[in-house]
């Protein structure tokens, strides 16, 4: 870090309670709580190590009594987000604690801790549907951005048309659900009670990733003599020949799309009359679907590349012949890559089509590979935490700016920047995105984590989880 | 971790300085819209954004809306939803969660209406689609409705009004078999014609993909199969180029169109090849009496082009909202006057909007009247003809 | 008419659409074969370039038409050139402000192919946001004259199409094959550390070929906007990834590939359309590609690049 970068940030950041104060957002406890707030992150600025580590609890303490402080107050802050900060904050400090007697509980324990928060604050509906959804897209972003890196990044081929698989997972396991636990103009009446959904909606998804994985495994056959550009060719004129096909299926609905979907997430509520219960679960079952999938797809993906079995696939990326000479049998990684990189999209694609409640072909066209590739290529090839990274950030860019643009558009209509006559409207959205890739891409030429993990950048991390 | 500490404080400060200030109520009506301004119909989304800009100053000017002896001034938010089934979904639940929208107006299309219909219905928001003709947008579905026409109201139109005008026999199709709205009604119109002249009688049955620009090969086919009449229930900026190719692959026969094709600026993109095609409209803007005229013109003076259909339907599904809140009052809580508002709406009678008066059948859908328009001469649409239901 | 006629008819005359069809995508593909020859960059920016260079003719046209009064094959011809000019430059913006700086700090070229597909996108939207969503119609500049020979339709606008495609294909293998800065630019390919050896600045030779590639992008633009006269953001996007898979399939990096290529995926998708259920037509055009690049693994025309161990 440059020099002066310290001081601005200082800088910035007591200008910002200034101006809290100055503005009337701040008052009384609350600017109490600013000063040391702002004291503890000065502090942990310039002091050594033993003052930073005192600073992080001073920061941590003030926003917790100043949490509290504003529920008393005026309950201007939720009850629940008190609730869920401070269990948070605990997590963490147990596992700084005690974290070191077993480092192998502590990621699943943080883990478990934050679904809980986030279960409970959709429940509460302090999290409304909108933000519930925006995480859901989040972590389905997430697992299309890591499961297209492991042949994107890992293995170093261009696959450009991740949606097919995506697109396959997506109608097979809906039309499971469908099939199964709904009632709809294709199949009728449900055959199972849906008071199962809960319990049906694992298999489904596994069978959606089955059909995306065998895809997967048609787009490898050509792969062993075909390389580079022209497997990315394959790849795309698989995505079009899988979204054709649906289009020409008119029993499910064709471009019409199909749904349904909806009510099956809806009778998860049931699950209770299973057991000859009279009450009903009434959980934001998709967002914990989505959650478990996102986890389980980063944990595979992490097993798979860095077990030795796995490492081939990055032999493979750096030289294939070579590779092959050092026993690797690159038929079988390529295979195994290919396959598990479109099961995990299918495995995206079926939870993407019940958090919307409705598939449609288009939807699977090549924008969103692009969207993939963009996100892989953000992060870093051959980096799981940067593909993570860039999912979130991408996700999250995309719907700020629904908010960011108006304010930006009044910013710029009084400061006279542009003509009265000219809003700026959400169209700029898709320059604004892709202008900040392509400046971040010039920051970093290597993606934001080249092929390194978060845990190499900081270190302190490995406190709470290992990447490697 | 224990260097970075300091990005905690610096983020969250961030969260409270940029959040939304706690700013006081103000007396006013919030309406979603969430419509289609970026992606593939970037007309329709700009049409119906002016059409509602154009309403909103007209009522804001004089002082606001009136329910229930209190003035209310209009606020209407806009979503894009960039033409996707999934940006549909969150952006009508960013306006009803997060906007506390009391009722959303749009999307157009129906890929983007069905799912977002979905949404709004779930989160008990009423919600109107303008031109959405897909019958799944509001089946079943208490809280949607629609302000247009239905596909299987469209294709019989046609097909009646193509065997009587001009005594066809055997019909060729054109359209695009990625999008919904083409699909549905190109069948709808197979289904209604070979019930008239028996099974074969549609020659050609020729479809394309979304953003093709050529159609060479299926015109050729359409030109050879005999044919007596093309339809082609496409969108505005598609119909240039298939009417200019047929043309040039020596189609001299008549063309008929669907509503889509007043989507935007057919005669400006089109020029003098699409004069003398029919096509079904929700309105003819052309010898326009009243309020309808009083609003073609406003609206062509500020905007400098006329108010294609999508303008005037939304300007009417806007319309359909107010008269719903004026009737059902406001009681300030959202929860509740959205579901007055809905109960209010689907016992509309005859609204008088600009296309046509409106009375929702139980399922949300309008009983309206199509017209049947020619582009004369002038390149207007002029009306030729009214089938009612 | 007999049947054997008519079939006849309707192979020639889709004969003559899968080559005015396989024009665009020949020239297109052209484009991103020079630029990927270069510098094994797939330019996805391209077919936004060629948008770009559309909507340059549509503004230059409209403009000279409003302004003097000119016969229409006047301003067509002061039209090329102009637009040729102003899409070149725009192409080398691209090269100089998103590709060169990754290229100087060594990135992988897969980073740089990101970086063209989101210049693509920049453009597309910029487009949409400073030039509002109506779609343009680009004026008649040549009438339109229909030909007929027997059931045959042909018009003067499909045989200029043709004859200019096969023009810059022709010209373009003169230039890369017997000229000096074409054999610099075989020579950076070939090996691009050896190159400033030989006392050849690089990226001048850069610069040519994007010159090159985006001036032809934009005549590619014009005629298509004549031949299908609405103009919208997003024209070039659909038709960019399908010139890049037919310079693919021809084998990229070879001009004679690219336009090969161009002209059998012009011929597929109208053939398959024409014969063949139209609804399958994707579904069949695709399949057929499949086929060509699993028996021919590196394109119609590509050599395998070998590999030292």
């Amino acid at each position: 870090m440059k020099n002066y970068t310290k001081p601005i940030l200082a800088a910035g950041l007591w200008a910002m309670i200034a101006w809290l104060f100055l503005s009337g957002r701040a008052d009384g406890y609350w600017l109490v709580a600013l000063i040391l707030w702002g004291g503890g992150a000065t502090f942990a600025f310039y002091g050594g190590e033993r003052a930073r580590e005192y600073g992080f609890w001073v920061v941590l303490g003030t926003l917790s009594v100043g949490a509290w402080w504003l529920f008393f107050q005026d309950r201007r802050m939720d009850s629940d987000w008190i609730l869920c900060i401070h269990l948070l904050l605990g997590a963490m400090g147990l596992v700084r604690l005690f974290g070191r007697a077993a480092p192998a509980w502590n990621a699943p324990f943080l883990l478990a801790v934050l679904l809980f928060c986030l279960v409970w604050l959709s429940y509460q509906e302090s999290i409304n549907v909108y933000f519930q959804s925006v995480l859901m897209f989040t972590g389905i972003n997430i697992i299309m951005a890591t499961s297209l890196n492991l042949v994107n990044g890992y293995m170093g081929e261009f696959n450009c048309g991740h949606a097919g698989p995506m697109a396959v997972g997506a109608y097979v396991s809906s039309l499971m659900t469908v099939a199964l636990f709904g009632k709809s103009q294709v199949f009728g009446d449900p055959s199972l009670s849906p008071a199962l959904a809960l319990f049906g909606f694992p298999f489904c998804l596994l069978v959606g990733m089955a059909a995306a994985a065998f895809i997967g495994f048609l787009i490898s056959i050509p792969s062993f003599k075909t390389r580079g550009d022209y497997l990315a060719i394959i790849t795309i004129a698989v995505s079009y020949i899988i979204k054709s096909t649906i289009e020409n299926m008119n029993v499910i609905g064709g471009a019409r799309g199909f749904m349904g979907m909806g009510q099956v997430t809806q009778a998860m509520d049931k699950a209770p009359q299973v057991f000859g219960l009279k009450t009903s679960w009434d959980l934001p079952w998709m967002m914990i679907w989505v959650f478990l999938g996102t986890v389980f797809s980063v944990w595979l993906l992490r097993r798979f590349v860095t077990s030795t079995y796995g490492k081939g696939i990055i032999a493979i990326c750096q030289d294939e012949i070579a590779a092959e000479i050092m026993s690797v049998n690159t038929n079988r990684m390529k295979i195994a890559a290919f396959m598990l990189s479109s099961g995990l999209a299918g495995l995206a694609g079926g939870l993407l089509a019940h958090a919307i409640g409705y598939v449609n072909p288009s939807t699977f066209n090549i924008l969103k590979s692009t969207e993939a590739l963009l996100m892989v290529y953000l992060g870093g090839m051959g980096s799981l935490s940067g593909s993570v990274i860039a999912a979130v950030l991408f996700t999250v860019l995309v719907d700020a700016l629904r908010f960011i643009i108006p304010i930006l558009n009044s910013a710029l209509h009084w400061a006279h920047l542009i003509p009265s006559s000219y809003e700026v409207s959400q169209v700029w959205k898709w320059v604004l995105i892709p202008l900040l890739l392509v400046v971040i891409m010039r920051w970093r030429p290597e993606g934001l984590m080249g092929n390194r993990e978060l845990t190499d950048y900081f270190p302190g991390l490995r406190d709470y989880f290992r990447f490697k | 971790m224990k260097r970075y500490a300091w990005l905690i404080p610096v983020l969250l400060l961030a969260l409270i300085g940029f959040g939304p200030p706690l700013a006081a109520a103000e007396d006013v009506i919030k309406i979603g819209f969430n419509i289609e301004l970026t992606g593939d119909i970037p007309d329709v989304g700009e049409a119906s954004k002016n059409a509602a800009e154009y309403l909103k100053n007209q009522i804001n000017n004089a002082g606001g809306f009136d329910v229930g002896g209190k003035k209310y001034k209009l606020q209407f938010i806009y979503e894009d939803n960039e033409a996707k089934a999934e940006s549909a979904v969150s952006a009508a639940q960013k306006l009803i969660t997060q906007d506390e929208v009391l009722a959303i107006v749009g999307p157009q299309a129906s890929k983007q209406a069905v799912p977002a219909g979905e949404a709004a219905n779930n989160l008990e928001t009423p919600m109107i689609s303008p031109w959405s003709t897909n019958p799944n947008t509001t089946k079943d579905r208490p809280y949607v409705f629609r302000g247009c026409f239905l596909d299987p109201f469209q294709g019989p139109v046609v097909a009646k009004f193509v065997t009587e005008e001009f005594k066809a026999k055997k019909a060729a199709v054109l359209y695009d078999i990625a999008s919904d709205y083409p699909k549905g009604l190109a069948e709808f119109f197979k289904a209604a014609f070979e019930q008239m002249h028996g099974a074969g009688s549609i020659v050609a049955f020729e479809t394309f993909t979304t953003k093709d620009k050529d159609f060479s090969a299926q015109l050729t086919k359409i030109v050879a199969s005999g044919a007596e009449i093309l339809f082609v229930p496409q969108y505005y900026n598609e119909v240039p180029m298939i009417i200019k190719q047929a043309k040039q692959l020596g189609w001299t026969k008549p063309i008929m169109g669907a509503d889509a094709w007043a989507g935007g600026d057919l005669m400006g993109l089109c020029g003098d090849d699409c004069k003398g095609h029919f096509f079904p409209a929700h309105y003819s803007n052309v010898g326009a009496k009243g309020e309808t005229k009083q609003f073609i013109d406003n609206y062509t003076e500020l905007y400098k082009k006329t108010p294609d259909d999508v303008a005037a339907l939304t300007y009417d599904a806007i319309g359909v909202v107010l008269a719903a809140i004026k009737q059902a009052g406001l009681t300030g809580k959202v929860k509740k006057d959205r579901t007055a508002i809905m109960e209010a709406m689907g016992k509309l009678k005859d609204y008088p909007g600009i296309t046509g008066t409106m009375t929702f059948k139980p399922d949300g859908d309008p009983i309206k009247c199509a017209v049947v328009v020619k582009i004369n001469n002038e390149g207007k649409f002029e009306f030729y003809k009214s089938v009612c239901p | 008419m007999p049947w054997g006629g008519a079939l006849l008819a309707s192979i020639l005359q889709n004969t003559l659409n899968a080559l005015q069809w396989g024009s665009f995508y020949s020239l297109i593909a052209l484009g991103y074969c020079l630029v990927y020859g270069v510098l094994l960059l797939i330019n996805f920016a391209h077919g936004d370039v060629y948008m770009v260079g559309a909507y340059i003719a549509f503004f230059v046209a409209t403009f000279l038409l409003a302004s003097g009064g000119l016969p229409g094959w006047v301003v067509l011809a002061v039209t090329v050139p102009i637009t040729m000019v102003l899409t070149a430059a725009v192409g080398v913006t691209l090269e100089r402000v998103a590709y060169r700086p990754l290229r100087r700090k060594g990135a992988h070229r897969l980073y740089v192919v990101v970086t063209a597909l989101m210049c693509g996108i920049i453009l597309e939207n910029g487009n949409l946001a400073l030039l509002g969503a109506a779609s343009r119609a680009f004026p008649e500049l040549v009438t339109t004259t229909v030909f007929s020979l027997g059931d045959v339709k042909l018009t003067n606008l499909k045989v200029a199409v043709i004859v200019v495609a096969i023009g810059s294909f022709l010209i373009l293998e003169t230039i890369v094959s017997r000229t000096k800065i074409g054999m610099a630019m075989r020579a950076l390919s070939y090996d691009r550390f050896a190159l400033p050896l030989m006392g050849i600045p690089p990226d001048t030779v850069i610069v040519f070929t994007f010159v090159l590639g985006s001036s032809f992008a934009a005549l590619a633009g014009l005629l298509f906007a004549m031949s299908y006269p609405v103009l919208d953001p997003y024209m070039g996007a659909m038709v960019g990834w399908k010139a890049f898979i037919a310079a693919v399939v021809g084998g990229i990096g070879e001009i004679r590939g690219a336009f090969a290529g161009g002209f059998l995926l012009g011929f597929v998708e109208i053939m398959v359309a024409a014969f063949l259920p139209s609804t399958f037509r994707d579904l069949i055009a695709f399949t057929i590609l499949l086929f060509i690049l699993w028996m021919k693994p590196t394109g119609l025309f590509g050599v395998a690049r070998f590999q030292k161990i």
